[in-house]
């Protein structure tokens, strides 16, 4: 196969079809479950969603380190698709900071006219957050470190450093479920509870999806897809990971520390 | 002003001739080079280590696997394992669709 171009013509693939239809069986899934009670749909929803991830994942990597195709035109291409995917997860996320300030700035009559509302015993932001906050700063420290170590061929530190930080994505996950088990207030208790679980929520569904990213990124790193001067993957996940450590930092500020 | 400095009024500066160019009361100087940089250089080349060779570098093998011309599409080229992935997922979403609709059409009728 010869090409007198750069760019990269995909084969037609299966898998914009079963994201599209296994997204929709999701949603309907959620109103049933919602309504009804019954999980059956949401679950079949779930897996057609989980195995088109992971196999169009699977063929982008087959795509880039099997097939040649990730020209330098082509990770431009992919450099901007990230760029544009990261700035519309900072607008998503500051609607959620719009609609905390919006209620706790100017708190209503309905909630005591103070923030946090009246009755609600909100965390104490020296404690489990402090420590989160201290986890996730550490982490951009050891993804840089396995950053560097890919660019000068050191593999054991980047082997090392990379599954430091996937560790430390983990364990920040484990102290936010504790935080929430432990929390003396719910989703349900007034504006408060609805914009502190929304809002870290989201913060901590992100986490996970960017520790997945960073563990896939360290399977390749030990199958060898990486080498000094391409590895893009690698670094899309370090751009993702930095964007959930700020928002972090912009959360533990705002909503636990001010907001408390 | 030593003798063998003196001033060049066709140059308009002072010319030595010959010895030293130093004014008295000067000491000669040398400049020292600074050592030669070198660009692009890890300093501290890493030690063949361990995870060098482990796992093994199975790389090459997979490129010339998914490089030979078959005419397979790239999520079908690894054969069985890869349709088995493909028509399980179309039976999952296309079953998971059908019961979808079925399921939000009979939720619009009241018991």
């Amino acid at each position: 196969m010869t090409h007198q171009h750069p760019f990269h013509l995909v084969d037609q693939s299966p898998w914009p079809l079963t994201a599209a239809f296994g997204a929709l069986i999701m949603t309907s899934g959620l109103v049933v479950w919602f309504h009804l009670g019954t999980i059956t749909l949401f679950i079949i929803g779930m897996l057609a969603t989980t195995v088109t991830a992971i196999s169009w994942w699977r063929d982008v990597v087959r795509e880039a380190t099997f097939q040649g195709h990730h020209t330098l035109v082509v990770i431009n291409g992919l450099r901007y698709g990230m760029i544009l995917f990261i700035t519309s997860e900072v607008c998503f996320f500051f609607a959620f900071f719009w609609a905390f300030f919006h209620s706790s700035l100017a708190p209503t009559v309905e909630i005591g006219v103070s923030w946090p509302p009246t009755g609600i015993d909100a965390l104490n932001p020296f404690l489990v957050p402090l420590l989160n906050t201290a986890v996730l700063l550490s982490s951009g420290a050891t993804i840089t470190w396995a950053h560097h170590s890919i660019i000068e061929n050191n593999r054991g530190e980047a082997v090392q450093a990379l599954g430091l930080t996937v560790i430390l994505g983990l364990y920040f996950t484990a102290l936010q479920a504790w935080e929430y088990l432990d929390a003396p207030f719910t989703i349900a208790d007034s504006v408060y509870g609805s914009t502190f679980f929304v809002a870290t929520g989201f913060h901590g569904l992100h986490v996970i999806i960017g520790t997945t990213f960073l563990a896939v990124c360290f399977f390749r790193l030990l199958s060898h897809h990486f080498s000094n001067h391409h590895h893009f993957g690698f670094e899309a996940a370090a751009w993702y990971w930095h964007f959930v450590d700020v928002v972090w930092l912009f959360l533990y500020v705002c909503i636990y520390w001010w907001g408390s | 002003m030593s003798s063998d400095v003196k001033f060049d009024s066709f140059k308009g500066r002072l010319a030595s001739h010959g010895g030293s160019a130093v004014p008295s009361g000067l000491s000669a100087t040398t400049v020292k080079e600074s050592p030669k940089l070198i660009w692009a250089q890890n300093p501290h080349p890493p030690a063949p280590g361990f995870w060098d060779d482990y796992p093994r570098n199975l790389v090459k093998k997979y490129q010339t696997y998914f490089q030979k011309s078959d005419g397979l599409p790239v999520h079908l080229k690894k054969g069985m394992k890869d349709r088995l992935i493909y028509s399980s997922t179309m039976g999952i979403t296309i079953f998971g669709t059908i019961f979808a609709c079925y399921t939000l059409y009979k939720m619009t009728k009241k018991d």
